[in-house]
């Protein structure tokens, strides 16, 4: 690694700390952008990412029940006599149907989204996607013959993979942040473009773009100070020493960060203080407080000068290893619950067609259980996700679905891991292309979609 | 159908003619303030088994009693030192039964003693703690001293030492009085000796090692180091006696107790380095209360990591993978081997993270830590799918300790003391083919194959860089060179003298390192931007050092752990196996002018997390902080009617002695705001002053 002597250290812009309480919105978080694309919307649209950390199994998300149509070999008996103590009866399924007259069950747990599939239609199910880097046959895939997704099974790398949407590794931004940087300079305001609920992720973080982040719950802002000519003082201090270089790099990367916090609180600040509330009530779980956030943050989306949006919020616990049925059902309750919540708020706030919410995992899991005095499963590949929003061509059932067979057509080893059949290159470009990302963007975005030929899934 | 009949007759009328009682248990009862006692009734004679537990006398003097007959002691001794529960049966209100409970003093616990150098002669010394009764008195060496009681959370106690103790290290403990007389199971040593010498270290030097070394300077620590130097300091902290976790038989159900004392240790540990190499050791063998969150599961793990923060890694790696709360968290107890009736297989879950997390990593290494390439230059890959399979084979049949007087089961119930135990017949006795290729025998015994599985892992060559690096970002800095990591891999390699793993000799040349040394002597005049021995503060250091360099009093029933809360690190809380943060984490690059620097401590430093480390140190120095954290701002108040000298000492408690003058002058402006010489203005003057360093960048990123 070649390292630059701290002579030639660029210094961390804080050009607006001495304006903390009385910023205008504009040209605060400007920065160069190559990627920044020519023809911008003029409406608004918001995409919010929930990421199930643990990697959620898919194959008790969506259960097949009868099924001729998209894939006859599966019935609810190969699941339930592969499964084993893991099935979930049919008698607790949230019955759903696709438009090829097929029955598939969601998880017990999933009632107010099969709700909203079923009444509403603003939600689809993607079922199998996963990492790819191209379209990857089981005998490519045994015998080695086509690029592989760098380090399968790796709840961290895997995490990585679906943040950045570069399966071979080493990604350092992520698909999120580079739709952001294409899009930022279409906002009227300079704030920045994503905002994580859920603290730093790569998912949020662009080559020229960083996100802003809200913690729910969090004070918003400095603590401490008031009007005295001490307090003034006191602050001066304080920034003073935002901008003091004294060569060391983390050093100046700390600074910049809190100099960026500073600013982003002051605005979100000014611009919350003059919104009225919502009146939808979230429920009072992580997820439920993290996306009532983000309603309150698109309620101010005028005030904040913002037409794109970008959101970033998490759950986890979805490693079941062990005590899967209660543990995955204790997670989906608080998805499903906190999701439909969210989607009457964008109702309330009028953006519910402005507005999509999907679902991002580590990985599936493996289709035979794991033994242990509770079953659980281990680490697999390929998995379902939801997508919700009034945009959202829902009620029905995209991709294909695997074989739920042990050492069958889609596993990828023996123990039922499937190789996916959609990339997530195709899910997220599906989602960018409907923000407003150009076509000719969608390559940077997304440098694997070029591999993969057959048409995304149209659920938007 | 008649005698149906007669039968609800006599039903109707039952509790007329019924000869309902209530029994309780425990009785006669008997329990020490600081815990609980759980009862239990038994009503017979009827079909309605509630009763209400009632207390006397009455009143919180008396503790509390629950609904469900949990009965917890008041915080202070009645007099007499008994109350009265009784269970009433509520079919019948006149009918109940009391007990006599006779109340203990609490089980004391000790924290720290002051100063922790005694000169030859009489001395004074202050203890901390938490449960001293009236009339409890401190032991030294088995000798017990003329003892003061002073509060509940402080003694003080004479000490008389001699010319030829010079040099000994005196342990010391409280015992409480009778009734329910107790000594503190934990143990704090005095040094006797002159407090000061020479020094062969200069102060700048021991404060920067400090903070590597410890949770930052303290003023006795420093003292002491400079005195002593950096070598014989860690010989002293290899031999310090261990800062135990509380016995989860006098803490509840709840960790908080345990979390306290992570702060009360940091803070006032004697074995500051045991202390720091074990939170360390923590973070890389991870587990979370967030599954294992009682003290009974999470206790005794944390006695591992102490025991063998200095021991071989061959040791730790085999105590922490047959500990039944690691084995509860990864799914190693109850393991079963495959079956065919159910169609299940072995759990792979530890056998992935013990090699990707904790020993080896997913790519073949360098012993300077640099991936090792392949002709296509692509990383190699340490296992694939099937060894995973095949260790996880390995650590199948092992179960929950079995009980005292219990018999071994295949699956033994919930139980926390001692390591896991083999069920044979429930292990995977085929053969597994291991990491290069290493084939373990059919046939082995789950404590063969364990053994044969822990060596082949142990002697893969990634352990040295791969632990080497790690430990060198917990302990020094986030970039080291890779010569530094080489230097580090090596003495893991080999001490020397042929061992392999001797963990006393890695920490040593992880610390005396001459890149660990850096900036011992001036923040990095010609050093690279990248300054390799620096690094974030990660949010419960941050509270630890503050109050270290503030002389701060801390004891049991601090509320510290929520602090580091706000900031993303609730302790013993990380949110899974991939600890708060992860060793390959990058600074993002917009924040370091694009030169691309891992800062794993900087996962949790979003922007509105910097933000609330301001509010959380503005918290610290004005806030009030409950009992259990007192703050004495005099030796700074003292010195702010010379605004210089009070910078001066800020920057020798928090800043190395070495303060630029940028910082100097920023803290020079927050004083000189502050008008006036009273007692009130020195103080906020002090706070003022004490609030811009250690909320600053400069303190915050070790460097």
């Amino acid at each position: 690694m070649l390292i630059p002597s701290r002579r030639k250290f660029l210094r961390i812009s804080c050009r607006s700390l001495g304006t903390l309480g009385a910023a205008s919105l504009m040209n605060r978080f400007s920065q160069v952008n190559a990627l920044a694309q020519s023809s911008c919307p003029a409406d608004y649209k918001a995409l919010v990412c929930i990421f199930l950390f643990g990697g959620n199994d898919g194959n008790n998300t969506v259960v097949p029940v009868s099924t001729p149509g998209s894939n006859p070999a599966n019935s609810y008996s190969k699941y339930a006599q592969v499964r084993g103590g893991l099935a979930l009866p049919t008698a607790g399924l949230n019955m759903i149907g696709n438009s090829k007259g097929d029955q598939y069950g969601l998880h017990p747990s999933l009632t107010e989204l099969a709700s909203l599939y079923n009444n509403n239609r603003h939600v689809a199910v993607l079922v199998n996607v996963g990492t790819l880097v191209t379209p990857l046959t089981q005998a490519q895939y045994k015998n080695q013959q086509a690029k592989i997704p760098s380090n399968l099974f790796s709840h961290l790398d895997q995490q990585t993979e679906w943040q950045t949407s570069l399966a071979q590794g080493s990604g350092a931004t992520g698909w999120g942040g580079r739709v952001a940087d294409a899009i930022q300079s279409c906002n009227i305001s300079d704030f920045p473009t994503i905002i994580s609920v859920g603290g730093n992720n790569l998912f949020a973080t662009g080559a020229q773009t960083s996100p802003a982040t809200v913690t729910a719950g969090q004070v918003l802002g400095l603590q401490g100070f008031n009007t005295s000519a001490a307090s003034a003082a006191r602050l001066a201090a304080l920034q003073s020493l935002l901008t003091f270089d004294n060569g060391v790099s983390l050093v100046q990367a700390s600074n910049g960060i809190a100099s960026s916090g500073l600013n982003q609180a002051t605005v979100l600040n000014q611009a919350l203080s003059g919104a009225g509330g919502l009146t939808t009530v979230f429920p009072n779980t992580s997820l439920g407080q993290q996306l009532s956030q983000v309603a309150k943050i698109i309620n101010v989306r005028s005030a904040l000068g913002m037409r794109r949006q970008i959101f970033f919020a998490y759950l986890g616990g979805f490693d079941t290893h062990d005590l899967e049925l209660n543990d995955q059902g204790t997670g989906l309750a608080q998805v499903s619950q906190a999701m439909k919540a969210f989607y009457d708020a964008t109702v309330e706030m009028g953006t519910a067609d402005q507005v999509v919410t999907f679902t991002e995992s580590d990985f599936g899991r493996t289709l035979q259980p794991s033994g242990g005095s509770t079953l659980g499963t281990d680490h697999a590949w390929g998995s379902h996700h939801f997508v919700m929003g009034g945009a959202v061509k829902g009620g029905d059932i995209y991709g294909t679905f695997p074989t739920l067979e042990l050492s069958g057509p889609d596993d990828a080893n023996n123990r039922g891991v499937w190789i996916p059949t959609t990339s997530l290159d195709q899910y997220g470009a599906s989602l960018a292309k409907w923000f407003g990302v150009d076509s000719s963007k969608l390559g940077e975005v997304f440098p694997n979609l070029a591999n993969f030929t057959t048409a995304p899934p149209a659920f938007l | 159908m008649g005698i149906r009949l007669i039968l609800a007759s006599l039903c109707a009328f039952w509790p007329a003619y019924a000869q309902i009682a209530v029994t309780v248990s425990p009785s006669p009862a008997a329990v020490h303030l600081g815990t609980f006692l759980q009862f239990s009734a038994n009503v017979s004679g009827t079909s309605s088994r509630g009763v209400t537990w009632s207390l006397a006398p009455s009143g919180t003097a008396s503790g509390t009693i629950s609904p469900g007959g949990r009965y917890t002691p008041p915080a202070v001794m009645p007099v007499p030192n008994t109350v009265t529960v009784t269970a009433t049966s509520t079919a019948s209100p006149t009918t109940s039964t009391s007990v006599t409970v006779t109340l203990l003093n609490p089980y004391p616990e000790l924290a720290s003693a002051s100063p922790a150098n005694i000169p030859v002669g009489v001395s004074t010394i202050t203890l901390n703690g938490s449960g001293f009764a009236p009339g409890a008195h401190a032991i030294a060496g088995g000798t017990p001293l003329a003892t003061t009681f002073v509060s509940s959370t402080r003694l003080t106690a004479t000490v008389v030492s001699f010319s030829i103790e010079q040099g000994w290290t005196i342990p010391i403990v409280v015992e409480n009085p009778d009734p329910g007389s107790a000594k503190s199971a934990d143990v704090v040593s005095v040094v006797v000796g002159p407090s000061s010498g020479p020094h062969v270290v200069g102060a700048n030097v021991a404060a920067h090692f400090l903070d590597q070394a410890a949770f930052g300077p303290d003023a006795a620590t420093l003292e002491h180091v400079e005195t002593v130097g950096l070598e014989e300091y860690l010989k002293e902290q290899f031999a310090a006696p261990i800062s135990p976790y509380p016995d989860p038989a006098t803490t509840g159900f709840g960790i908080n107790q345990v979390q306290a004392r992570f702060f009360t240790n940091a803070v006032h540990g004697q074995d500051q380095l045991r202390q720091r190499v074990a939170f360390a050791w923590g973070q890389i063998f991870v587990v979370s209360a967030i599954e294992e969150n009682t003290p009974t599961q999470l206790v005794p793990y944390l006695g591992i990591l102490q025991k063998d923060a200095f021991a071989n890694f061959r040791t730790l790696m085999k105590d922490v993978t047959l500990s039944p709360t690691m084995g509860e968290y990864l799914d190693m107890r109850n393991n079963d081997k495959a079956d065919p009736t159910r169609d299940t297989r072995a759990n792979e879950n530890y056998a992935r993270e013990l090699m990707q997390l904790f020993t080896i990593g997913l790519s073949q290494l360098n012993l300077d830590g640099t991936l090792k390439l392949d002709a296509a230059g692509n990383p190699i890959p340490t296992y694939d799918q099937t060894t995973i399979q095949n260790f996880a084979k390995v650590y199948t049949g092992w179960t929950y300790p079995t009980r005292p007087g219990a018999v071994l089961q295949k699956h033994n119930p919930a139980y926390y003391i001692g390591p896991m135990v083999p069920f044979e017949s429930n292990h995977d006795v085929t053969s597994k083919t291991l990491l290069n290729g290493f084939v373990l025998p059919a046939g082995q015994t789950a404590g063969q194959d364990l053994e044969a599985a822990l060596d082949n892992i142990f002697n893969h060559p990634n352990v040295g860089p791969f632990i080497a690096a790690q430990l060198i970002q917990h302990l020094v800095g986030s970039n080291p060179s890779p010569a530094y990591v080489a230097r580090v891999a090596s003495i893991f390699n080999d001490n020397g003298s042929g061992v392999r793993g001797d963990l006393q000799a890695v920490i040593r040349a992880v610390l005396l390192d001459p890149e660990a040394r850096q900036g011992d002597n001036g923040p990095f005049a010609d050093g690279p931007a990248s300054a390799p021995s620096s690094h974030l503060r990660e949010p419960v250091f941050v509270v630890a050092s503050i109050l270290r360099g503030l002389g701060a009093l801390v004891n049991d029933t601090n509320r510290l752990t929520a602090l580091a809360t706000n900031l993303g690190q609730t302790i013993f809380l990380p949110p899974t196996v991939f600890n708060y943060f992860a060793p390959g984490y990058h600074v993002p690059a917009q924040f370091t002018s694009g030169i691309s620097l891992l800062g794993p401590e900087f996962q949790l430093d979003s922007p509105s997390n910097a933000v609330a480390r301001f509010n959380m140190v503005n918290s610290m120095i004005y806030g009030n902080l409950g009992t259990g954290t007192v703050i004495d701002f005099t030796p700074f108040s003292s010195l702010a009617g010379n605004p210089q000298a009070l910078v001066d000492a800020i920057s020798q408690a928090f800043m190395y002695g070495q303060m630029p003058p940028k910082v100097q002058t920023a803290l020079l402006g927050a004083i000189n705001a502050i008008a006036g010489s009273s007692a009130a203005v020195n103080k906020a003057r002090a706070q003022a002053a004490i609030y811009v360093a250690v909320s600053s960048s400069y303190y915050n990123v070790e460097h």
